[in-house]
């Protein structure tokens, strides 16, 4: 409770109140742009913050990714194109409905349940996350080594079709993060003899390569000369849906918000696996399943609720073990890092009080993205009108000026062109690119504990799997990465059987 | 088979090339005088030799797949020439011809991209971020055609604002 009050005061300040309001208009604008997602806002935006307090730069960093999952819904109701991938679910009766004229209604549903799913994954938050800090504070480098190798076990679910490439990634960016002086011995590795080397490769300026300009590269790669035009449908002075409207779907709400934060407290699964997954279920619950994918509004409640709740969901094992589930905490992670905050265990200990003014404030995140929402939704509508030639230019810009002020030195710039490229071959090859980002966050972590684990084993490496919580994660790796490999071959096969037919 | 050589073959021989070289050149520049089981050198090691297995196991599915696509085209062939299946094979045909299309992308605008990007990275570190900035901008809107004179001033303008925000709002130390 201490530690709650003390959050609210550190949070109720007008410049934490002004970054969660400008996070949250730039959220749900980069959201509503098919093509930038929220991740792309926050690698922008995470080199902007190094000058702020730690709570107001966290605060616009949460809001950007709050809101720009919101966002991409309203692309994806207006005119068929998801600003996001969690948003693909929600074009299914989003578009449905606005070219049934009820747009207005669509948009706040998806405003309403992405709200209501938000503030869910922020109550679980706040009473889970201190609980498991709790139960994890003892953990000494074994089980540290065992929960980085659980990190990295979740490749196996985002590698898509091929596993081997997930692999390759990963080892990659494993190999990438030990670049630089060895924490232990005070080696110098791989630097080249150029001296900025030594201090490794700052992960911010590896974002900013990887998610910033390879996006440059992939967009022209694959620009089409002939235009497609979408047809926009325009939001008339229809009537929209009042908050009171929302309690005949409470049922769709806690379900999905549950699913939500189900999926969401789980590395590596992500919001558009919920938001289906949540469809999936509302639409075999519905006593009308024929409805759906017709203009039902229980289909964009689901969607919406269940993709926002992943949001508070994700920092559950950010901040209790410091493994990042998807790209966009991963970010967040670089950025926790780039304030000296250490996500894990210890944080709750050292740092409660900011730990809860990030939980408290993502509740406060969620009621600004209502009312920016509801008041702003026409001028958030044009958003996608902004042609692609303007943006593409000014991402560029922002990204030489975001990777050049991660430590003021140009060398940072060149170390993102050269990300850039990295992350196009990825795209070009279809190599996953989050591995390679968990591998270069998770790479130091899991050297360093394993050294020091096998160092106070006297090399025996039986005590892995002796002491219960490391081998409790053994046993989770094993079942997470053999439950993907059935899934996936199962997959495969029902692929051959077809082809063959 | 383009997309198999594309996807599987050519990126595995670039990251074995690139593990193979890196342990030759591990040490040279990690010099270390640790003994034990457990050095500086090990998890680079470690890390490098998986990278190279995987590229063996992707080389190799690569290839098992281009031998049993071309089995497949090969009895497509058959099967069209005894006039069985033609409709199905010009189909499948048409379909790698989309699919190979898809695949090749737009890289000249690429190339190019690339090129404008590189190219206002160097005239950063000469001129600054300014003058690099609106030559970047502009040469987004030029590379994509275009015509509408507005949007070059709206781009100019916007950089202009934005990096005297940073400089000045933010505090960056912008060259």
């Amino acid at each position: 409770m201490q530690n709650i009050l003390s959050a609210f005061t550190m949070l109720l300040t007008v410049e934490n109140l002004f970054s969660i309001i400008i996070g949250v208009f730039l959220g749900i604008m980069v959201g509503a742009i098919p093509g930038l997602t929220p991740a792309v806002a926050l690698v922008l935006c995470t080199p902007l913050t190094y000058h702020m307090s730690p709570v107001p730069a966290l605060m616009l960093l949460l809001s950007l990714y709050c809101a720009g999952t919101y966002g991409g819904s309203i692309t994806a109701i207006l005119i068929r194109t998801p600003g996001t991938p969690a948003a693909a679910c929600t074009m299914l009766d989003g578009y449905p409905l606005a070219q049934k004229g009820q747009a207005k209604k669509a948009l706040d549903m998806a405003l309403m349940a992405s709200t209501i799913g938000g503030l869910f994954s922020v109550l679980v938050l706040v009473v889970l996350a201190p609980e498991i800090s709790r139960f994890t504070i003892n953990f000494s480098s074994v089980e540290y080594t065992m929960i980085a190798l659980f990190g990295l076990s979740i490749i196996v679910t985002i590698s898509g079709d091929s596993l081997v490439k997930g692999f390759i990634a990963a080892a990659l960016g494993l190999f990438l993060a030990t670049i630089g002086i060895d924490a232990q011995s005070a080696v110098i590795r791989y630097s080249f003899g150029i001296t900025r080397l030594q201090s490794g490769i700052p992960l911010v300026v590896a974002l900013v390569g990887l998610f910033g300009v390879s996006e440059l590269f992939i967009k022209a790669y694959e620009h089409k000369k002939e235009k497609e035009k979408q047809k926009k449908i325009k939001l008339n002075k229809e009537k929209g849906m009042k908050l009171k409207d929302m309690a005949a779907y409470w049922k769709t709400l806690l379900i999905s918000s549950l699913i939500g934060t189900g999926i969401g407290a789980l590395p590596g699964t992500g919001a558009a696996l919920s938001s289906f997954l949540s469809y999936d279920v509302a639409k075999r619950k519905s006593p009308h399943p024929e409805t759906y994918g017709e203009g039902e509004l229980d289909g964009v409640c689901a969607c919406e609720a269940a993709n926002n709740a992943v949001t508070g969901a994700t920092l559950i094992p950010l901040l209790t073990l410091g493994i990042p589930g998807d790209s966009n905490v991963a970010i967040l992670l670089g950025a926790l890092m780039i304030h000296n905050i250490a996500p894990g265990p210890q944080l709750f200990q050292s740092q409660a009080s900011l730990v809860y003014s990030m939980m408290i404030g993502l509740a406060v995140v969620n009621l600004i993205m209502l009312l920016e929402g509801k008041v702003l939704i026409r001028l958030f509508a044009k958003v996608s009108d902004i042609p692609y030639p303007i943006l593409g230019g000014l991402v560029g810009f922002f990204c030489l000026i975001g990777a050049y002020s991660c430590n003021n030195s140009y060398f940072s710039v060149y170390v993102a062109l050269i990300f850039g490229v990295i992350g196009f071959l990825f795209h070009l090859w279809k190599f996953p690119v989050v591995p390679l980002l968990l591998g270069l966050v998770l790479g130091n972590m899991l050297e360093q504990n394993f050294r020091r684990a096998i160092v106070m084993a006297k090399g025996n490496y039986k005590i892995f799997f002796t002491r219960p919580i490391s081998l409790v994660f053994f046993l989770l790796i094993v079942f997470s990465v053999g439950f993907s490999l059935y899934r996936s071959g199962k997959k495969k096969s029902a692929a051959g059987i077809k082809e063959r037919e | 088979m383009w997309k198999n050589l594309k996807n599987d073959i050519l990126p595995g021989i670039t990251f074995l090339i690139f593990s193979v070289l890196f342990v030759f050149l591990t040490p040279g520049q990690v010099k270390t005088t640790e003994s034990g089981f457990f050095t500086a050198r090990t998890f680079p090691y470690l890390t490098l030799g998986i990278i190279a297995f995987c590229c063996i196991l992707l080389i190799g599915m690569g290839l098992m797949r281009t031998v049993g696509s071309r089995r497949m085209e090969r009895n497509e062939k058959n099967a069209e020439e005894k006039g069985r299946t033609e409709g199905k094979a010009d189909e499948r045909i048409n379909e790698k011809i989309n699919e190979n299309k898809e695949s090749l992308g737009n890289t000249g605008m690429m190339l190019k991209v690339f090129l404008l990007v590189a190219i206002a990275v160097v005239i950063g570190g000469m001129v600054g971020f300014l003058v690099s900035g609106i030559f970047l901008t502009i040469g987004f809107l030029l590379m994509y055609r275009d015509r509408n004179i507005i949007h070059y001033v709206i781009v100019v303008v916007l950089v202009v604002a934005f990096y005297y925000l940073f400089k000045l709002g933010f505090g960056l130390k912008l060259p």
